[in-house]
């Protein structure tokens, strides 16, 4: 559309269950390994799932700099967000300090933001009494804290913002980034999302609503859209991108994993924590008209679907009211068997899987998926992970109380130097 | 050596611990947020709570607000010890 900024993806960081860096990511994506283990953070013999999608301790590095110790001593969602952060601008190439300030903004989505601190600031209290209490007890658990920590750490001028939408938190963070460099607010962006809510009441509060997958079976948890889901698995994580107007991503050469081309949210859900099915084709319909696209040039979806029965057959129907009528079903892939649901996080992640897709051609398939409703045997739930003609990817998801988020990430047109060329691009 | 020096030497010990950086250039008469970088008001508070572990005391809260120096430190935890022997 004229007057718009195109806004691409020029770096990447990521904190997973399945690794650290992009494209371990990706192989591990697409080998159909799984990050679900037994829980080992604590002992979890007292709840119904026993399992978790972790990130390893071992498998990130905060680096020597500026408030080390404040991010050590912050929940884990700092922790995550930070070393995502580091390397999202190592990759992009971004020297903030060299930055024209002000030109720049921060955007991080985070759902629950320091419960593991706020937990064992309560025991502690209880246990030893309030003079035991941190000073840095507020500071470690604010939602905020983990864009908060980033800006001062590397010296953003520029405008930060903390959205918190449940699970949709992340999703709406890099939507508003997207829209804020498209309407030349600014010319770059960290944006992405972060949780880390591995701890003893998040497994309660969940198990309370009847939402986790019982067992112990690592192998088979969670089936997002299978006839057998049972309950998600929870996990944890983040991601965090280098957005940025696309004129001046190529001026000084940056590679482009994608482009960002279409953000919707809208609000509505079947009650307080279900997503509608109505509601997800109103935020779909938003998204492709941001996007200036039609429903038959999506070529695959990454779902909100987490395993859980009415959440996934809700998304699956929206996608068939919408889908179904054409020739070209999009690929319809859910990650979630592999990482668990990482709440703020999961749409960040799912851009990092998009960004694999667009760049390697490869989409993963749904891990443990091996049943489907008959009902939506016309959907292209299936993939079988070899070469595809992708083009543009739609991320879904959805946060409790009505938050739906939807983005498309798209082929950046101008970029013809990577990837195998396709007919869509001819 | 006195008691006090080995206090302070425990006490440099435990506030590099805490630091996790090497401050062993600090002497008794060292102003803490001056001497040491980074080290501001709220990590003295969380400081003085990491040497209530290290020594076992606990420390009347109502005085921490006044710590400034090495000297203050020792004499915190002096006064919480002698607190921890008369009961």
């Amino acid at each position: 559309m004229p007057g718009r900024r195109k806004v691409v993806i020029t770096g990447a960081g990521l904190v997973s269950p399945l690794g650290t860096s992009l494209p371990e990511f990706w192989r591990r994506l697409e080998a159909g390994k799984s990050g679900v283990a037994p829980l080992a953070r604590f002992d979890s013999r007292r709840f119904s799932c026993r399992l978790a999608a972790e990130v390893n301790p071992n498998s990130y590095r905060i680096s020597p700099g500026p408030y080390t110790q404040e991010i050590k001593r912050a929940g884990k969602f700092v922790h995550y967000a930070v070393v995502a952060a580091q390397d999202a601008l190592c990759d992009g190439g971004i020297d903030v300090a060299a930055e024209e300030p002000e030109t720049s903004a921060l955007f991080l989505g985070v759902s629950t933001g320091g419960l593991d601190e706020m937990e064992s600031a309560i025991l502690r209290q209880e246990a030893k009494g309030p003079g035991k209490i941190s000073p840095f007890q507020i500071t470690s658990m604010l939602p905020n804290m983990a864009a908060s920590l980033i800006a001062l750490r590397y010296g953003f001028k520029g405008p930060q913002y903390t959205i918190s939408g449940a699970c949709a938190s992340g999703c709406q963070a890099l939507g508003q980034a997207f829209h804020g460099i498209r309407n030349g607010q600014f010319t770059w962006a960290l944006a992405g999302g972060t949780d880390g809510v591995l701890t003893p009441i998040s497994f309660s509060s969940f198990q309370a609503m009847h939402m986790l997958s019982p067992g112990d079976n690592a192998a088979a948890t969670p089936r997002p859209f299978d006839s057998a889901s049972n309950g998600i698995v929870l996990g944890e994580g983040a991601a965090v991108f280098v957005l940025e107007e696309s004129s001046r991503a190529q001026d000084r050469g940056a590679r482009i994993y994608g482009e960002l081309t279409g953000y919707g949210t809208c609000s509505g859900g079947e009650r307080i924590a279900l997503q509608s099915t109505c509601d997800l084709i109103r935020c779909i319909q938003h998204t492709l008209k941001d996007a200036c696209l039609e429903l038959k040039d999506i070529d695959c979806v990454y779902a909100q679907a987490a395993g859980i029965k009415q959440g996934d057959e809700s998304e699956l129907e929206a996608l068939q009211i919408l889908f179904g009528a054409n020739e070209t079903c999009p690929l319809i892939t859910s990650i979630k068997g592999h990482i668990g649901h990482t709440f703020a996080a999961s749409a960040p992640l799912n851009l990092a899987a998009a960004a694999g897709a667009l760049t390697r051609q490869r989409v993963s398939r749904t891990l443990n998926l091996t049943s489907v409703c008959p009902k939506y045997a016309g959907l292209n739930l299936e993939p079988n992970g070899d070469l595809h003609n992708v083009r543009n990817c739609l991320i879904n998801t959805y946060g409790f109380g009505g938050v739906n988020a939807s983005l498309v990430v798209s082929r950046h047109k101008e970029d013809r130097s990577q990837a195998p060329v396709t007919r869509y691009l001819d | 050596m006195s008691h006090r020096s080995e206090l302070f030497q425990e006490a440099v010990r435990h506030i590099g611990e805490y630091l996790e950086q090497d401050v062993s250039h600090l002497k008794s008469d060292s102003r803490l947020e001056s001497a040491v970088p980074g080290l501001d008001s709220l990590k003295v508070f969380e400081l003085m709570l990491y040497l209530e572990e290290c020594f076992g005391v606990t420390f009347d809260q109502s005085t921490l607000g006044d710590v400034k120096t090495m000297d203050d430190v020792l004499d915190r935890i002096e006064q919480a010890a002698a607190k921890v022997v008369q009961n």
